[in-house]
């Protein structure tokens, strides 16, 4: 399921992916505490979440419950770098992190075992 | 003034405005421009103007004046005289009242309504999604804020909903980063939060404000619309010199850079006005690039052209109620048997009487009685009531016999000056009530309100704008002297130390001055001129 998030409510599926599902009015607590967010304005963008099916909307109580993982969110953020920046060529995008200097020695076994285990 | 006189004055003046801005936008100090759009923002939206003896309004006065006939200027009866400037000052109700708001005013009313909700829609729509924006995690913008203290809290955020920086809020403002923005290029960050501070600083969101509401008012006016985006435009092209000022000309072409750069981003958005914004970036550059120390014959360039232009076209004109076309001179009738005098200078023929007013239900009967539908008149008023309870009359009529009051009305005229002049068009004539017919004193009408006081000057004579004093002092030779009263502007006229009652001067073009002293009198004083129309001297009747 590939959904267009904003950093907005990409901010708010981070708080229910780390924390499962949460009451609106808990989201919008811990968010005036990490982002300065006001009631309101984090009540717009989990409704925005709901309309675009990313959250789960469960009463009473307002419950939010991801219906999207991070990995949705990743795969459907890479699939849009591919398009817009490497012509839809994914060996290119692979190439490119390769071709980077500041990969770690870890990093780098990681992507080894990965690229294995596809074989 | 009413809001059609305000727009075209105004529309003079951004034109103006334009026509300079053309000729001297690289050479002039921004804030010069910025001065002059204010200037226009005060006259598109305060509904009062200052009257001036420099202002255009004043000259087209004199010039119109010159090719006119004959201008003549009434004078208040009671008051003596009545300088009209007074009337430049009353601003009149755009809306005169609830009852007779005409259609265009209603369609004047609605597009503000239209414009005024776009606006506050896509402000309150914009509000509502900038308010999602992240804190910038950024070390350097913490440094650039602690050392950059302001006296209104700033703060900064990031948005990937945005392409290029910007700023809103006045009294919390908020800079507004885009997320694609290159956080690690410090240089290019410093001039952004540089950019956007200045704006910060000088409040131009308020002042985006004040120009969004001009353009709401006058909508219906395509030279706003053009104040309007060129408005805009300058308070950029100022907020860039001040940066290039801050940060030294060497920096131009880095700062053009990240201009450029930031334009870039956003130009994906603006296809609908693309060749437009062009333009305007393109302006922006060239300016930057161009930027100068400003010399000391900019600064007085500046000066000059500011305070010349609010001088000449900001202001409105000192006129004088114009009525023109008016050839009749002074006509006043008194009819009665009793002892009261009479003064028939020019008196309207009922011919004349007849064409005026024939349309509206006046007629003569066998004996030369006006009468009004049918009915005898017995005190017939064509005038006007002015400020300061004085009026100034056209014609008046009076006549013991008759049994009915009756009044004229007309249409104001806006000179479009913020003066007015209340001769307009005839538009109706009708009865006073019964009540004031009864209060009507008739005595009083005949002894103490005389003949209107007229100055009647052929063009190419003296002057419109002197006063009654100076108009006086040619006649000191002949034993007249005029005291002005304290306040000024009215008083009594004596001869050969008698207090004179009704002074008449009539030239040999038909031109007439006549006044009346304040405190009464009891002679009649006239004029007499040779056969070459020279003032050679002064009678009593």
């Amino acid at each position: 399921m590939a959904i267009k998030l904003f950093d907005s409510e990409l901010r708010v599926m981070e708080v229910l992916w780390k924390e499962g599902d949460t009451t609106a009015k808990q989201i919008a607590e811990i968010l005036k505490e990490q982002v300065g967010w006001s009631k309101t304005t984090t009540y717009t963008v989990i409704k925005k979440c709901v309309e675009k099916g990313a959250i789960q909307r469960i009463d009473p109580h307002f419950v939010c419950r991801p219906r999207v993982t991070r990995e949705d969110a990743q795969e459907f953020e890479t699939d849009e770098l591919i398009e817009k920046m490497y012509d839809g060529a994914a060996d290119q995008l692979v190439a490119s992190i390769l071709g980077r200097k500041n990969l770690s020695r870890d990093e780098i076994e990681h992507l080894k075992q990965i690229v294995n285990s596809l074989e | 003034m009413s809001i059609l006189s305000m727009t075209l004055s105004a529309s003079i003046l951004i034109l103006v405005v334009v026509a300079v801005r053309a000729m001297f936008l690289l050479r002039l100090p921004k804030i010069t421009f910025l001065v002059l759009w204010g200037i226009v923002v005060c006259r598109l939206l305060v509904p009062y103007s200052i009257p001036s003896r420099f202002s255009v309004y004043t000259l087209m006065d004199r010039v119109g004046s010159m090719f006119s006939e004959q201008i003549v200027t009434p004078i208040s009866t009671a008051e003596g005289i009545h300088s009209l400037v007074i009337a430049s000052e009353t601003p009149a109700p755009s809306v005169s009242s609830a009852l007779s708001v005409s259609p265009l005013t209603l369609v004047w009313l609605a597009g503000i309504f239209v414009c005024a909700l776009f606006f506050i829609v896509t402000h309150v729509r914009c509000r509502r999604e900038y308010r999602t924006a992240l804190p910038v995690e950024s070390d350097f913008v913490a440094a650039w804020q602690r050392e950059h203290p302001t006296w209104r809290p700033v703060q900064v955020k990031r948005s990937d909903t945005i392409s290029a920086p910007l700023t809103y809020g006045i009294i919390k403002p908020v800079v507004l980063l885009p997320k694609s923005m290159d956080y690690t290029d410090k240089r290019q960050l410093r001039y952004v939060l540089a950019h956007e501070y200045t704006h910060v600083m000088r409040f131009d969101t308020l002042a985006k404000s004040l120009l969004a509401a001009a353009l709401c008012v006058h909508w219906f006016n395509p030279v706003v619309w053009v104040m309007y985006v060129l408005a805009n435009r300058d308070i950029e092209l100022a907020c860039d010199e001040a940066i290039v000022r801050t940060f030294g000309e060497t920096t131009r072409s880095a700062y053009a850079r990240t201009l450029i750069t930031m334009e870039e981003k956003k130009s994906g958005l603006t296809t609908l006005c693309n060749n437009f914004s062009r333009n305007a970036i393109e302006e922006r550059i060239v300016s930057i690039m161009k930027t100068k120390k400003t010399t000391t014959f900019g600064i007085v360039l500046a000066l000059v052209l500011v305070v010349g232009t609010a001088a000449v076209f900001a202001t409105s004109g000192i006129s004088r109620i114009a009525i023109g076309d008016y050839t009749a001179g002074i006509t006043y009738v008194v009819e009665g048997e009793n002892d009261n005098f009479q003064t028939t200078l020019n008196v309207p023929t009922e011919q004349d009487l007849l064409s005026e007013y024939g349309a509206y239900g006046i007629s003569f009967d066998e004996k030369g009685k006006m009468c009004f539908n049918g009915e005898p008149v017995r005190y017939f008023w064509d005038g006007a009531e002015l400020d300061d309870n004085a009026s100034s009359v056209y014609y008046e009529y009076l006549n013991a016999d008759g049994t009915v009051d009756v009044h004229t009305t007309r249409n104001v005229i806006d000179n479009g000056d913020g003066s007015e002049n209340p001769f307009g068009e005839l538009i109706g004539i009708e009865r006073y009530s019964q009540e004031e017919y009864k209060q009507r004193d008739l005595s009083d009408l005949k002894k103490s309100s005389g003949p209107d006081t007229y100055v009647a000057d052929v063009s190419g004579g003296s002057g419109q704008d002197e006063s009654v004093a100076q108009r006086f002092s040619k006649y000191k030779g002949y034993g007249i002297e005029y005291r002005e009263r304290e306040g000024g502007s009215v008083g009594n006229v004596y001869y050969n130390g008698q207090m004179v009652r009704l002074f008449i001067d009539e030239n040999k073009w038909g031109g007439i001055f006549t006044y009346r002293s304040v405190d009464g009198g009891e002679i009649i004083v006239h004029t007499i001129y040779d056969e070459n129309g020279k003032l050679v001297g002064v009678e009593k009747e």
